[in-house]
């Protein structure tokens, strides 16, 4: 028998049902399949990676012309009553994840807006579970986010000369940032799509949430940059950082759906 | 009591019965508009 | 490729029964808003005369009246919030009904509102203490940020007015989604360490020996500022209700 575009399968099941009882791995492999089919057109277009890129590009360009003095001054620290950089190297680490902030705001929105302006939702919707659009997306985002802080992070330090801390513990705090930073934009972007049709309501909607990872953050960073610190401090600082990520990708899973029906 | 004690008092509950006259004054003109309507569904 | 099947579309509800006029139960007609008039009364006059200055406020005391104003603000903000985060998953899952979309909305509108005034009345407490209005101090960012989260959510409802059901769909799956900050804000970051450091913090002062000239105007205070945060929902909900069915009517001519 040919196939024909039915949901009832040849086998007197349907599709969903087949679906279902193989375990759910059909999510898994739609998102899969979603998340190679914007890595492709995104290499062949380089629209989000260019327009976050070039931003935060020239956002360093201008960080390091506005920083120059900066750098050499010191200040007191009331706490040790002694002589400091002003400009140590949790505040830099904080400037440096405003940049990435700032390039979430103006590139992480491209996933969503983009199969809005293009007319391919409804392409989406017919062939794939909302779930599975959303851990696509979030893919995406994420490795996006991932590409350019790599890229950014070392030129970011050459610039400003901020220290490595422990390399585990520094490398935990900036994917826990990614992770964080991806699970707003994503959701946000969503919102954003949906309720304009444009990215116009991405910066107003997404800037709570990135304050307050900002402000989580910046806590995890004064602990990275400590020589010895205490174990539980660490796991309480940075798990801390984490669980935002985490927790705000757990709530979008569970209310995307909601987002994604017409 | 002084008399600064006593205007220093007064500002917070003149601002209270304001606002107090205003939400009465609000109530009870919804509350005439949800009786005409009820009467409007009626007819 | 057989078509996947998406969720099951929500089912459509039959139309919502015609509104009740009577406001959110069991509080209804005038009596109880004389009594929280006199109330509220009592508490301004309490909070000057009754209340005998505490310690460690300056002006021999007289600046901790000011609390028996803002801690209720800013309590009820945050009620606010999660009062329309319930009708929100209570319109998401349950009924698709508009009306329990228009209850958190109100309850969002009203915890804005609250928010600015905690946020006023914490600025003049902080200049009358410690001499600056405003100190970037844990509690107070965490305000501001629950200000712009209530802004960010009247923006979404505006950019969508002209669809109701998708505004409400939107705007209840923001208030789930800006509930993890929401839940940071309140109890995590004003407790950060990085964020201790000197400053001044304004950390509900519990002195756990209050006197009782203390307790005699705050849990008044607490019941007030709880009535007329009812009170003023009710009116509000009322008001969108009317709004809607006047909408609904000329819809219909």
């Amino acid at each position: 028998m040919g196939r024909y575009v039915d949901t009832v399968g040849s086998r007197g099941v349907s599709a969903p049902a087949r679906a279902m009882a193989s375990g759910g791995s059909g999510w898994l492999a739609e998102a899969w399949a979603l998340l190679l089919k914007d890595l492709r057109a995104e290499l062949r277009t380089k629209v989000a990676l260019s327009t976050v890129g070039l931003f935060t590009f020239s956002s360093l360009l201008l960080l390091s012309l506005a920083t120059a003095t900066l750098k050499e001054k010191l200040a007191l620290d009331p706490l040790t009553n002694q002589m400091r950089p002003a400009w140590d190297a949790a505040g830099k680490m904080g400037l440096l994840w405003l940049l990435l902030c700032f390039a979430a705001f103006s590139g992480l929105s491209h996933a969503f807006v983009h199969e809005e302006e293009t007319g391919t939702v409804m392409a989406l919707r017919l062939s794939m579970s909302a779930g599975a659009v959303y851990a696509g997306k979030l893919a995406f985002n994420l490795l996006i986010l991932f590409a350019v802080a790599l890229v950014v992070t070392p030129v970011f330090m050459l610039i400003t000369g901020m220290p490595l801390g422990a390399p585990i513990v520094f490398l935990i705090v900036m994917v826990s940032g990614c992770v964080g930073l991806a699970g707003a934009a994503t959701i946000v972007g969503a919102l954003a799509a949906k309720a304009r049709g444009s990215g116009a309501l991405y910066p107003a909607i997404g800037l709570p949430l990135l304050v307050v990872f900002l402000l989580l953050l910046l806590n995890a960073a004064n602990t990275t940059f400590i020589v010895h610190p205490p174990a539980l401090r660490l796991v309480r600082d940075i798990g801390g950082l984490l669980s935002y990520g985490i927790l705000l990708i757990t709530v979008s899973a569970l209310t995307f759906s909601f987002v994604w029906e017409d | 009591m002084s008399s600064k004690q006593l205007i220093v008092m007064m500002v917070p509950l003149i601002v209270w019965c304001g606002i107090f006259a205003y939400l009465l004054f609000i109530d009870r003109s919804l509350r005439r508009l949800e009786r005409d309507d009820r009467e409007q569904d009626q007819l | 490729m057989a078509a996947t099947q998406t969720r099951p579309p929500a089912p459509k509800m039959p139309e919502p029964p015609p509104s009740r006029h009577t406001p959110v139960p069991p509080l209804r007609g005038a009596w109880w808003k004389w009594g929280l008039g006199a109330l509220m009364a009592y508490v301004i006059y309490g909070a000057f005369f009754i209340a005998k200055g505490a310690v460690n406020f300056t002006e021999d005391g007289n600046t901790a009246r000011i609390v028996f104003f803002h801690v209720p603000c800013a309590i009820l903000s945050y009620v606010a919030y999660a009062v329309a985060a319930v009708y929100a998953i209570l319109y998401l899952t349950r009924d698709r009904n508009l009306q329990t979309d228009a209850k958190s909305a109100t309850g969002m509108e009203l915890g804005f509102l609250f928010c600015i005034l905690a946020t006023i009345t914490g600025s003049l407490f902080a200049g009358v203490m410690w001499g600056s209005y405003w100190n970037w101090d844990p509690r107070e960012t965490s305000i501001i940020v629950m200000l712009l989260l209530y802004a960010s959510y009247l923006v979404l409802r505006g950019a969508v007015s002209e669809q109701p059901e998708k505004r409400a769909r939107l705007a209840a799956v923001y208030t789930l989604v800006a509930l993890i900050p929401a839940t940071f804000l309140i109890w995590v970051v004003p407790r950060l360490p990085w964020l201790q450091s000197l400053h001044p913090t304004t950390t509900l002062v519990r002195p756990a020996n209050t006197s009782l000239s203390y307790k005699a105007v705050l849990y008044p205070s607490f019941l007030a500022f709880t009535l007329l945060f009812v009170w003023m929902f009710q009116l509000r909900y009322r008001l969108l209700q009317l709004m809607a069915r006047k909408a609904g009517r000329l819809e219909n001519e």
